[in-house]
């Protein structure tokens, strides 16, 4: 039989407290798409799972010109893409969530699952390394910011340490004019995890670019921010030109694997084609 | 083209019978069924492609606590079985050929405690060299996958019919090329499951969810060393068939192993690891060699193919596979000269065989490639090129394949209208392209037991409702609704009036299930009869009633009258209240037969293999992204030649699943291996399209009229994919130049063969 202690703790510091208790034998559950699915092909056997359902308020989205958004790390996919403030404030999130898997995933997947997870294969991560974000985590010892470029190390591997819950995702507000494209490519079917992903948020000021942030997911051990790439563009006028050198510099930044998807060449030519293609994108928005 | 008949059921939109059961949930499918005691069965797998069993130690696993029994070959007569070549075994007897394959299996009281009872199994293994490839396993120095066979190869195809040298020679130009087609599996949403009982008189009972109940209990028979009547199959509802769960596997003959051993009732269902490793037989893949000539105004006069099919470990359907490969698309277009050779090999891999299509889907993949590029040489439209060649009514293929009815020039027609084909044609965008291509299945094929028919039993009700007794069973595909229809107008009665039975072998007669495209046609002309019989006996007691002679009497919308004499009619159900309550306790009963105007192909493989043959043509345009590579749909549509649509709802939805299987077929589905192992067993790593992948699609059904067919009708089933991958394969080449010969084709080949161009 596969057994394990569940725990509902009805706060973070509750939880926090089981995970020190516990160690590496406890996992924490939240919508359940991926540790389910790890638990069945007995890639994970915790003897603890603590189910974060019962924190008051751990889905909360807030919305306020000053601080920006505040996703609860318990926010469905679904309840992001359709809340309001991201609706108005932040197309890019909207539009990146709305392509997640299919509805029946984003009614149960939480954003702190997926970024905890740290799958490279998967789309929130690359548009919030694209507007700016961070991550807020809780332990027992207390509480750290990390930004979202620093936040993922490896193959399903970030920077939470054990005892670490991850509590919040905060992203500042977006100032005026700024620009944005998100392509999932998609070859083989809508449902499809991305062959490759490239979210891109960049401003304009007399003709150059003032400022520019791509993410990049599907064709790295992680999600990634380009930023060699990013720096071609930077305070440069646009040109077709510094596009595509851009381009080239992010698929150097790249690290695919061969898979179903394509091969690692293809998938970096890819990152260059879209790479232009979003630039382009984000120009006529 | 004969529709004399005035029709108040056939070709009315009805809904389907078992349809409320399936929309609230309460279809019991084998997951749902669940008998007292019960026991949870796992199979141990072979982790190797090709190894030696030294030694099997199931000491630990038998002593875990709760489990009931493990089972080995010991546990079994070690004869070997299979669809045409008995070469395989419930559980490997010293030998593994292919990674999943059924080592050892274990009852235990739940799932958890039968898959720790697997991890106590001990094997000691020798690993041998695998062969997985077919070209490689047909040398002579290649491993010997089984070693009573002299070489790998497992069947061997050589027809020549006229005289193709001479007629390559006439030919103005002569097209060659060579396609590789992938293996495909069918996906359905519920995997290979059975819960097996033996009782100890020496009886099986099996419920499955096989789309074959006879030809599984037959076969299940042979592997157990029982007789046919000791094994009792009853069909389970089935999440999907597709050719898949037409009884290849061993499921259900180590669940029933298992419960012979244990003494309690045995579930085992195959996880989606399982079934892509070791369940539903996926397509058999094969290479095409393909040669055709052509004279100057398009006219086909010759054509010659070199078919190499991946068998895998085990041989299932795919030698019939082969035939139909290598042969039925000569049944398409007329022309008399024509020369295949066909392989059918061994490798160290899941064993290949029946989906949806058969042999079609790649014989026409490789064949509409040759006619298409054929037309492009030549300068004539690929829709003119079909039609020029098109077969018609009375055509006898070289193979002696004799077409009745057969609207295959109206289908090129209707395509080319609901394509809009001229106008787009003649205004053709920049890199998108319109592509066609044709196919021809049969309704039914005579192989099992020379033997290509059916029967049906009809009993009436004391208020009136007919109940059909059939063991073709429902596969998900919608043929118990046909069957009702066909009942209700033949019986003159509403389709609600009708109910039909679950499929259950020891209380339906003999029938060979659904495969073929055959259950409308074969099952739906043994329905009719058994309908018509029944009717009789209704008559013979309304003449009574009414004064009348039973010969002028009809049946319309549950009433019986004479003829032009509606207005003093009985109800169907006083009728048989009075017949069954007089006649000295006679039942309203009787049973109806058919058997197809078929013949079982000689030894040169001649002879007219289906009592009738269906016809379609597909097109689509698409458009081709010259920077990735990706292929966009951006129409589709598909005409078919059905003969009579018997049920709309039911035809409209085969054609748009064999399209969207088709669309898989070509452009993304394939399982891949890695010295013999896959790589992607999941759906996470094998995608099928889905809803959101489809394209706007339209079809249309030809006026056409089958005379030996229920009402007019044929067959359907398969015959939406068998083209689907060469239209769409065509329609690139319109748009871009570029053939991607090797499905699937991917945007990421499609690229390639761009920059290989440039």
């Amino acid at each position: 039989m596969v057994k394990f202690d569940y725990f509902e703790p009805t706060s973070v510091e509750e939880a926090c407290a089981l995970l020190e208790q516990r160690g590496d034998q406890a996992k924490l559950i939240a919508g359940g798409t991926a540790l389910l699915i790890w638990m069945r092909m007995k890639l994970l056997n915790p003897r603890v799972v603590v189910s974060l359902a019962k924190i008051p308020d751990f889905d909360r989205i807030r919305f306020d010109p000053k601080n920006g958004l505040t996703i609860g790390a318990g926010a469905r996919h679904r309840d992001i893409e359709t809340h309001p403030a991201v609706r108005q404030h932040y197309p890019l999130l909207h539009e990146t969530f709305r392509k997640v898997a299919q509805p029946r995933i984003r009614n149960m997947a939480t954003i702190g699952g997926n970024l905890c997870q740290g799958d490279p294969l998967t789309d929130p991560g690359a548009s919030l390394l694209a507007l700016d974000a961070e991550a807020l985590l809780a332990s027992s010892k207390g509480n750290r910011t990390v930004p979202l470029d620093q936040f993922f190390v490896d193959y399903y591997q970030t920077v939470i340490e054990p005892g670490e819950i991850l509590t919040e995702i905060r992203v500042p507000t977006p100032t005026n004019g700024l620009r944005w494209a998100h392509i999932k490519f998609l070859p083989r079917s809508q449902e499809d995890f991305a062959t490759v992903g490239v979210a891109l948020t960049m401003r304009l000021q007399d003709g150059a670019c003032s400022d520019i942030r791509l993410g990049l997911n599907s064709v790295a051990p992680t999600i990634l921010r380009a930023k060699r790439a990013e720096e071609i563009l930077r305070r440069q006028k646009i040109s077709d030109k510094l596009i595509s050198e851009m381009a080239e510099v992010a698929a150097s930044e790249t690290d695919p694997i061969d898979d179903n998807r394509g091969s690692a060449e293809y998938k970096r030519e890819m990152v260059k084609v879209l790479v232009r293609r979003a630039v382009r994108e984000a120009l006529r928005t | 083209m004969a529709k004399a008949e005035n029709f108040s059921v056939v070709g009315r939109r009805v809904r389907r019978v078992e349809g409320y059961e399936k929309v609230t949930g309460e279809s019991r499918y084998i997951a749902d069924i669940v008998l007292p005691r019960m026991l949870i069965g796992k199979v141990l797998r072979s982790p190797y492609p090709h190894a030696r069993i030294l030694n099997i130690d199931t000491g630990k696993a038998e002593k875990l606590r709760g489990v009931r029994c493990v089972v080995t070959a010991e546990d079994t007569i070690k004869k070997p079985w299979g669809a045409f070549f008995a070469d395989q075994y419930p559980l490997s007897v010293g030998k593994v050929r292919y990674v999943g394959e059924e080592v050892a299996a274990v009852a235990a009281i739940d799932r958890e405690t039968a898959e720790e009872a697997l991890d106590l199994i001990e094997i000691d293994w020798e690993e041998l060299p695998g062969v997985f490839d077919a070209e490689e396993a047909m040398r002579p120095e290649a491993p010997r996958i089984h070693e009573d066979r002299e070489s790998n190869v497992a069947m061997v195809i050589d027809v020549e019919r006229g005289n193709v040298e001479k007629a390559f020679a006439e030919s103005d130009i002569v097209v060659e090329d060579t396609f590789q087609s992938a293996p495909q599996w069918h996906c359905a949403i519920e995997t290979i499951g059975s819960v097996a009982e033996y009782s100890p008189s020496g009886k099986y009972t099996i419920y499955m969810n096989t789309q074959t109940l006879f030809n599984a209990r037959y076969r299940i028979a042979a592997a157990l060393g029982v007789r046919e009547t000791d094994v009792r199959i009853i069909q389970s509802a089935v999440g999907g068939g597709f050719g898949g769960k037409s009884c290849d596997d061993n499921n259900a003959l180590v669940a029933a192993i298992l419960a012979r051993k244990a003494g309690k009732p045995v579930k085992l269902i195959n996880t989606r690891e399982e079934e892509f490793l070791a369940g539903s037989r996926p397509r058999v893949f094969m290479k095409i060699y393909v040669k055709m000539g052509f004279k100057k105004d398009g006219k086909i006069r010759a054509k010659q193919t070199r078919v190499i099919a991946d068998n895998g470990a085990y041989s299932a359907k795919a030698p019939a596979i082969t035939g139909v490969a290598a042969l039925r698309h000569d049944t398409c277009y007329k022309y008399s000269d024509v020369k295949t050779q066909a392989y059918l090999v061994y490798t160290n891999k899941i064993p290949t065989g029946a989906f949806r299509g058969f042999g079609n889907p790649s014989a026409e993949w490789a064949v509409e490639q040759a006619i298409d590029e054929a037309a492009h040489k030549l300068g004539i439209d690929p829709l003119e090129i079909a039609r020029i060649n098109a077969a018609e009514p009375g055509y006898v293929s070289p193979h002696g394949n004799r077409v009745i009815s057969c609207e295959l020039k109206q289908c090129i027609d209707k395509a080319g209208e609901l394509m809009d084909w001229k106008n787009k044609r003649a205004d053709k965008k920049p890199n998108t392209g319109l592509g066609l291509a044709c196919t021809v299945h049969v309704s039914g094929k005579r192989h099992f037991g020379d033997y290509d028919g059916s029967s049906a039993t009809i009993k009436i009700n004391e208020d009136g409702k007919a109940l059909i007794l059939s063991g073709e069973g429902e596969a998900g595909q919608g043929c118990f609704t046909t069957m009702c229809a066909i009942a209700a107008e033949e019986l003159g009665v509403p389709i609600e009036d009708v109910e039909i039975s679950q499929a259950d072998t020891d209380l339906t007669t003999f029938c060979l299930g659904a495969f073929a495209s055959r259950l409308t046609y074969i099952s739906g002309n043994a329905v009719r009869d058994a309908a018509a019989k029944v009717k009789q006996q209704l008559f013979e007691q309304a003449a009574e009633m009414l004064e009348a002679n039973a010969e002028d009497l009809i049946a319309r919308d549950g009433k019986i009258f004479v003829k032009g004499a509606e207005q003093k009619s009985l109800a169907v159900g006083d009728v048989a209240r009075a017949r069954l309550f007089r006649n000295g306790g006679a039942p309203i009963v009787a049973s109806g037969k058919f058997d197809a105007d078929s013949v079982l192909q000689d030894s040169s493989r001649y002879g007219n293999e289906s009592g009738a043959y269906n016809y379609g043509c597909q097109a689509a345009q698409v458009e081709v992204d010259l920077d990735t590579g990706q292929v966009k749909i951006l129409e589709y549509v598909a005409a078919s030649d059905c003969g009579t649509v018997i049920n709309p709802v039911g035809a409209e939805g085969q054609v748009e699943g064999s399209v969207a299987q088709g669309i898989g077929y070509a452009l993304i589905e394939g399982l891949r291996f890695d010295e013999g192992r896959p790589v992607n067993p999941n759906f996470s790593d094998y995608r099928i399209p889905s809803m959101r992948d489809m394209p706007p699609l339209k079809h249309a059904f030809a006026d056409s009229y089958e005379p030996t067919g229920p009402f007019g009708a044929k067959g359907l089933g398969e015959l939406g994919m068998d083209p689907t991958a060469a239209v769409i394969s065509n329609a690139i080449f319109d748009a871009v130049g570029v053939r991607v010969k090797t499905l699937p084709i991917t945007p990421e080949k499609v690229l390639r063969a761009l920059k290989e161009k440039k």
